[in-house]
């Protein structure tokens, strides 16, 4: 679980991003966090995460958190295989023993030996993905992760944060994408006028779920 | 961390710990990405090397120690000046913060950043190997010819020239890696290359030639070696301070909150 109290956090006095903000995320559910562009998503979780520190309240979180970003920064003169050996060996933490079956089911297996600059944008989402399950954690940020991805990878990929659900993981989602925050999320978190608003996922059909987030929001999100 | 690294990687091997996979990894990085920076590093080493040989020919008709100094001097402003360029030139493998959001990743591991700065540092030091060796070679050619004044000085000129390297080498990288760890910590000044070098040739490359070439007209040293080696100690003494100063900045990553 983590537990947002009275948070508050800006970047300057005109650019504030949460004010007095209260929320809890749910251990073991899948939460995704829609808001406008610049509002402060990607923010949100990297307070979540403590790579930024909020300017006033607390946040608490039963687990430590790693974060996949949107735009996964990888040593991109290693190969795949040499880059995930490297974060393994230096993580020292207990590593998934399925890996290689986990690598297949990516389609990362023929591209393992070749240098990551090779790469294409999806093809590092998975690898940074792949490199945070190796490690292990309880609780995974994920900015925009699929934005980046041909269909079958979306699809492959939403099973699989299913099954990280299944797994007892709290997944954290951020993303603009109407039909993917349907399919996935337990809760949905509207972010918007610095204020987080939670709802469940209990919406009848995918069309009132959409017309709920866009009379919310007020903006147009990409299905 | 690899299945069989480059023979070359190995050369620099100590045991298999957080550094040596660091700087395994960045060497490789260098190895296979930066090709272009290697040919600028090996044009840069042979253009010292070339200027050396040049220097150190226009050397031997010197009999005074002072002569020999005046031109030493100007010398190792322009091999410190293509220290700092190489340095810069490499600086999103080697530098701290080149390793960008791995940081982030390698405080969740417990890794503490003295131990990525120790790697940055070590690889910074291997990578600009090739031009500080030169200026550890440098003195067998005084050996060639020689000249015993050559020979004294080059003999007595060694350490400090390894520390003065070492400090110019260390400098970008510590006040890198400083504004990384130390949240509260800025330093807008002397960060860039250009900065760096400007101090370098308007303090090494013109003042200390100032300075030796008035105490030189005023005959000061002709029968009096001993203000040669005051300055010679007053140079080496500022070295020491700043190398203390690194020592301090080091331990207090060990205080210091990372960002």
């Amino acid at each position: 679980m983590v537990k947002l109290k009275d948070v508050s956090f800006k970047y300057s006095n005109e650019d504030v991003i949460l004010n007095q903000t209260n929320m809890t995320f749910d251990k073991g559910k899948i939460t995704v966090v829609l808001g406008k562009n610049g509002i402060g998503k990607t923010t949100l979780l990297s307070l979540i995460d403590g790579y930024l520190t909020h300017d006033e309240g607390e946040i608490d979180k039963e687990d430590e958190a790693i974060f996949i970003y949107d735009n996964p920064y990888l040593y991109e003169y290693l190969t795949g295989e040499e880059y995930i050996e490297l974060i393994k060996s230096i993580g020292k933490r207990q590593m998934l023993d399925n890996m290689d079956k986990l690598i297949s089911e990516l389609a990362l297996t023929s591209s393992m030996n070749k240098q990551i600059s090779a790469y294409s944008l999806g093809m590092k989402h998975k690898l940074a993905l792949l490199t945070a399950l190796s490690l292990n954690y309880q609780l995974y940020l994920i900015d925009e992760p699929l934005a980046s991805l041909d269909p079958d990878s979306q699809s492959f990929m939403m099973d699989f944060f299913k099954k990280m659900r299944k797994n007892h993981k709290t997944l954290i989602i951020s993303t603009h994408m109407l039909n993917i925050a349907y399919e996935l999320a337990d809760d949905i978190v509207i972010f918007n006028h610095k204020k987080l608003e939670k709802f469940k996922n209990t919406f009848g059909s995918y069309e009132d779920f959409k017309a709920f987030v866009v009379g919310s929001l007020r903006v147009e999100l990409i299905e | 961390m690899l299945k069989n690294p480059p023979r070359y990687i190995r050369l620099f091997y100590g045991k298999d710990d957080f550094v040596n996979r660091i700087l395994t990894k960045d060497l490789i990085g260098i190895y296979r990405k930066d090709k272009k920076d290697w040919f600028s590093l090996l044009v840069l080493t042979i253009f010292s090397g070339v200027y050396s040989i040049f220097i150190i020919n226009g050397l031997q008709s010197k009999t005074s120690i002072i002569s020999i100094v005046q031109m030493d001097n100007i010398f190792l402003t322009i091999l410190m000046v293509f220290l700092v360029i190489g340095n810069y030139q490499f600086k999103s493998i080697i530098w701290y913060s080149g390793e960008d959001r791995h940081l982030q990743l390698f405080k969740k591991l417990k890794i503490h950043p003295l131990r990525i700065y120790r790697a940055k540092k070590r690889v910074s030091h291997i990578v600009l190997l090739p031009l500080v060796l030169l200026y550890g070679l440098i003195p067998l050619f005084f050996l060639y010819h020689y000249s015993l004044n050559g020979i004294i000085y080059a003999a007595v000129r060694i350490l400090p020239l390894v520390m003065y390297a070492s400090v110019i080498i260390e400098y970008p990288l510590i006040h890198d890696a400083r504004k990384k760890i130390v949240r509260a910590y800025k330093n807008h000044i002397f960060m860039r290359s250009g900065d760096l070098i400007m101090v370098i040739v308007l303090v090494q490359g013109i003042g200390l030639s100032l300075l030796i070439s008035l105490i030189s007209n005023q005959g000061m040293l002709n029968n009096h070696h001993l203000l040669y080696w005051l300055l010679f100690g007053v140079v080496f003494l500022i070295l020491a301070v700043i190398k203390l100063r690194y020592f301090i900045i080091r331990k207090s990553f060990k205080r210091e909150e990372v960002s």
